[in-house]
């Protein structure tokens, strides 16, 4: 791969759950055992000479470092590498010069996803940064932006709070989960009901690697179905009452309009615990659990507002954060020379904001 | 943690090449010994259970020990007259003494990570998820560091019992019925919790509780 000294610059052009919806995503998304080879068709046209392609549920970005004049005909760079002729057509971005760190920076920090603050994206850049190395796609300039914007976005995921806290209600349920009992491969796991949020609570604790899990409904043959769904032990809810003595993290999510667990219930079971502590997430509407129960000394019991109220104020928290990563992100790039092969003529204004181009 | 410790000895080492002996000879030298104790178990013990925020816990209370030690008056000329006109040292009283004290270190610290416990508890009995609550330890971590820890001193303080008993009548004689009182306290729970399961909130609450009783019975012994 030969590359001119002069007129060089770094680009980069995608969209994002922001620019497109999921069926505009879906229909642009490249298989990670196909990158290799969609970055290569790109690197082996004319004008462009390094190539890393992201592909991910919420963007597809290609980053790249091709002639200066490339700037305006890049869509051509995505309909290569999607064989794709009506991207030009749909909503998308496109950064160039010192833009492009502060946009890879922002996404590696979690800044630009779905889920503020999110960690994934970390790791699939990551991934799709060595698959392009590893097939000889990128060279000097990809090599350092990228390793530099991981460098900058470790550093803010550090050095701030944009990752505390669970945003979503699962991960709420298991970070309590994770706080009381520590290492959840020594609790046993329960879960009361069909519901699907239920189902999503249980299956991530399940990929914590909780030691068993109880699926029981009002009737055997759907709390089996739900059983051999999850990888569980089904019970009918009669049986599973007993159970209770040996249940750590206890979820309901029944369709019942009646509560099902009452403190009278629990309290002689309970007293057979020898003192461990047992944790139960209510998310059924109405509550399935009588909240007397939370009153007996060792019960710990969140429900759906709970868990909201949790998720809200971590959500909070972590856009009041945004101010203080972009503030940190801008200072980090200014410290780091990147100017070798960009002719960057926009630069940034002194209140960080960058002219980003919008197509 | 570590340098305190030192500074700790040096203190130690000085009042002992004074007095001659193990230096508890007075409240202030007992409550650093009791500190220098907590200090050495926390960094045995935090380390080991990945608790190692229990020091910044168990700092505050250490500090006030030992500035305690450093405002009081000591008179080493006093001391001095004082170590010349004592009998031989005898060794069942230096164990016994040393012994009790460490165990102490480890009621303090049970003390310690039942205080981090009932923090961390409060918080997630009442949903209010604070700073603290990302940083402080799980609660199952908490609540077996406090238990084991009393078990520990429970063990060396029985021993430091058995020291006292053997100490002969000729030897340095003080009130030791408090080392029993405490000892059966701490050994009733430990063995509540054994045979029949205690809460971990009730546990924490007595390790709290128990160390400051502990502390009184400190007076009444020196």
């Amino acid at each position: 791969m030969s590359e001119s000294s002069s007129g060089l610059e770094i680009f980069c052009i995608g969209l994002n759950h922001e620019a497109a919806p999921v069926s505009v995503r879906e229909r642009m998304a490249i298989a990670e055992t196909e990158l290799a080879e969609r970055c290569s068709l790109i690197t082996k046209e004319e004008g462009f000479y390094e190539s890393v392609i992201v592909s991910t549920c919420n963007r597809i970005e290609i980053y790249c470092v091709a002639d200066e004049k490339m700037y305006f005909s890049l869509e051509k760079c995505f309909e290569i590498s999607l064989k794709s002729k009506d991207f030009s057509q749909l909503d998308h971005y496109k950064y160039k010069g010192k833009e492009v760190m502060r946009h890879l920076c922002r996404v590696a920090s979690g800044l630009d996803s779905m889920v503020l603050g999110e960690t994934e994206i970390f790791g699939q850049l990551k991934k799709s940064y060595s698959i392009a190395q590893s097939s000889e796609n990128t060279s000097k300039v990809l090599n350092k932006l990228f390793q530099s914007s991981f460098m900058i976005a470790k550093n803010v995921r550090t050095n701030s709070k944009i990752t505390r806290g669970a945003t979503s209600v699962g991960a709420a349920g298991v970070d309590l989960a994770e706080k009381i009992f520590g290492d959840l491969k020594q609790c046993n796991v329960m879960v009361i009901g069909a519901g699907q949020m239920g189902q999503m609570v249980a299956k991530t604790l399940m990929a914590r690697g909780v030691m068993a899990l109880d699926v029981a409904s009002r009737s055997l043959e759907s709390a089996t179905r739900l059983a051999e769904e999850m990888g569980g032990t089904p019970y009918q809810l009669d049986d599973a009452i007993g159970r209770l003595k040996i249940t750590d993290i206890l979820i309901t999510a029944t369709s019942s309009p009646d509560t099902l667990l009452h403190k009278a219930m629990v309290d002689p079971i309970f007293n057979k615990r020898r003192g461990r502590p047992l944790f139960i997430v209510d998310i059924a509407v109405p509550r399935d659990v009588d909240e007397e129960i939370s009153k007996i000394p060792g019960v710990y019991l969140y429900d759906m507002d709970a868990l909201q109220r949790i998720t809200s104020s971590a959500r909070t928290r972590r856009e009041e954060q945004i101010e203080i990563c972009e503030e940190r992100i801008l200072q980090l790039i200014r410290s780091h020379s990147f100017d070798e092969y960009s002719k960057d003529t926009y630069g940034f204004s002194d209140d960080g904001s960058d002219p980003v181009t919008i197509a | 943690m570590f340098l305190g410790l030192v500074f700790q000895s040096m203190f130690l080492a000085e009042r002992g090449e004074v007095h001659g002996r193990c230096p508890v000879t007075d409240l202030v030298e007992i409550l650093v010994f009791v500190s220098w104790s907590m200090v050495i178990i926390y960094l045995l013990f935090g380390s080991s259970y990945r608790i190692s925020l229990m020091g910044v816990f168990t700092s505050p209370l250490v500090f006030l020990i030992c500035m305690a030690a450093v405002v009081l008056p000591f008179d080493r000329q006093e001391a001095l007259a004082v170590a010349s006109t004592r009998s031989e040292v005898e060794p069942w009283t230096e164990l016994h003494i040393a012994i009790s004290l460490i165990s102490y270190g480890a009621f303090g610290m049970a003390c310690v990570s039942g205080a981090m416990f009932l923090i961390q508890e409060r918080q997630v009995r009442l949903g209010k998820l604070e700073t603290l609550f990302y940083h402080l330890p799980p609660m199952q971590n908490l609540a077996k560091a406090v238990f084991r820890l009393m078990l520990f001193g429970v063990i060396l303080l029985a021993f430091g019992i058995f020291s006292a008993e053997k100490i002969p009548p000729s030897g340095t004689q003080h009130a030791i019925w408090p080392l029993y009182v405490i000892w059966m306290l701490y050994a009733f729970i430990c063995c509540l919790d054994i045979f029949r399961g205690m809460l971990a909130r009730r546990l924490s609450q007595f390790a709290v509780f128990a160390f400051i009783f502990s502390l009184i019975s400190l007076l009444i012994i020196s």
